[in-house]
């Protein structure tokens, strides 16, 4: 007998993908979808932020909290699509 | 900070969707104005305007900066009202103006409503390039030349449509007087 | 088509409706033509009512042009196609910035400073590396050392590219379009 798979649907996946990147600083606004194991997370970006620094991040927290929460290892992809004056 | 259309313009083409944003706010008021009027339908006039700034958005472009941007604009609304008048069942004249005033009614005092509703359903039993240069002649204070631009007619022939608008108004408004 | 029938005396119809909608009296032969002052009495009739709904205030209630607005505008913004993006460094693999976004946040430093207006900002990514190169055009106001303001331009992108967006600023033309007056 092996272990338990929780298999978790694609549309609450990027539901925790995109209150994951939320919590990130910098972050003014997050939405994401799965395309198939590629997670492609868009974010806003506070202006003023390092651009690269926050998708880094973003990456981080994304990868980890699938991997915690759903148990997959996904490969995450940021577009900032916004610069947002907050 | 107010930019001019062109800087706005400009910006928009390279995507910059506050720029566009700015514009879209800027001209949405004559926008919808002109396909109310043109229309007699908020419902459809809603449609007409949000169809144009989607219009805008997507062949901003082919927007050279030769003309004026409202011109191109009211263009493209015009072009979406004419779609839908194209759309429409044939109704009864009389029932597609009752329709007219009751939407219009809620602020007007009855008394003085009377003629302005005549002329309103007299409008909209104008044909439909009758109207649309009429609308733009005599309620947006459009010149011939920018017409002729806007509706891809010759400046002769919206001089004409205009004067048998105007003739076949006065008509109607006279017989209701 | 788009011919005007003349008035039977003659005249061109357009012309006396024209007048009579500018407020311009009729001339010696229209004051004593049957025909020509009708069309005016007419023409001025129909003119006042014309007045009136063109001074009717028509306008979508607030609510709902924010609605129409908001449509449009998730519209504009919703997709990102490739070659709209700069490629960002990461060791977990590549990131994307909008190039319109990055425009945005260039164009923005721009306007911030006394006297210049960005108006075309064009940013390319030759790679292999990130690093981009970034064209402006701006408008300026007449009587700025130019020399300096650009100088500025240039020193604030350089530097807005490494510390906002994350990307190394390889060079910065400006040029300058048009000038307006105080």
């Amino acid at each position: 007998m092996g272990g338990v798979t929780l298999h978790v649907a694609d549309a609450a996946v990027a539901s925790v993908a995109a209150a994951a990147a939320r919590r990130v600083p910098g972050v003014v606004g997050a939405r994401a979808a799965l395309a198939a194991e590629l997670v492609r997370v868009t974010i806003s970006v506070r202006l003023g932020d390092n651009c690269r620094d926050v998708a880094e991040a973003v990456q981080r927290g994304v990868t980890h909290t699938l991997a915690e929460l759903a148990g997959r290892t996904a490969l995450v992809e940021v577009t900032v699509a916004e610069l947002v004056l907050r | 900070m107010s930019l001019d259309d062109l800087t706005l313009v400009v910006r928009a083409q390279e995507g910059d969707v506050r720029a566009f944003e700015a514009l879209a706010r800027r001209h949405q008021a004559a926008l919808y104005r002109t396909a109310l009027r043109v229309t007699g339908d908020p419902a459809e006039a809603e449609d007409a305007l949000q169809e144009a700034l989607l219009d805008a958005w997507r062949h901003l472009d082919r927007f050279r900066g030769d003309a004026a941007l409202s011109t191109w604009l009211y263009r493209l609304v015009t072009n979406r009202c004419v779609a839908a008048l194209r759309r429409r069942r044939p109704v009864p004249a009389h029932d597609a103006g009752d329709d007219v005033a009751a939407a219009d009614s809620p602020e007007r005092s009855a008394l003085l409503d009377l003629e302005l509703a005549a002329l309103g359903r007299a409008v909209q039993d104008l044909p439909d390039n009758l109207r649309v240069c009429w609308v733009l002649r005599e309620l947006e204070g459009l010149g011939y030349g920018e017409i002729a631009e806007i509706t891809g007619a010759g400046e002769t022939a919206v001089r004409g449509r205009i004067h048998r608008a105007r003739v076949q108004l006065a008509g109607v408004m006279r017989a209701w007087r | 088509m788009g011919e005007i029938a003349p008035l039977a005396c003659g005249r061109d119809a357009a012309v006396v409706w024209d007048r009579a909608e500018a407020g311009l009296p009729l001339d010696a032969h229209g004051r004593d033509c049957p025909h020509c002052s009708a069309a005016y009495a007419e023409a001025r009739q129909l003119d006042v009512a014309v007045h009136r709904m063109a001074e009717e205030p028509v306008q979508m209630p607030a609510q709902a042009v924010e609605a129409v607005l908001g449509r449009v505008l998730e519209t504009a913004r919703s997709r990102i196609r490739p070659e709209e993006a700069l490629r960002l460094d990461s060791p977990l693999g590549p990131n994307r910035l909008a190039r319109a976004a990055a425009a945005t946040a260039l164009r923005a430093l721009v306007d911030a400073m006394d006297g210049m207006r960005a108006r075309s900002c064009r940013i390319a990514q030759p790679g292999p590396d990130t690093a981009i190169d970034v064209a402006l055009t701006v408008v300026a106001r007449l009587g700025l050392d130019l020399a300096y303001a650009t100088a500025q331009v240039r020193r604030t992108v350089f530097a807005a590219g490494e510390q906002a967006l994350g990307l190394p600023v390889r060079r910065v033309d400006i040029e300058v379009v048009d000038l307006w007056e105080a």
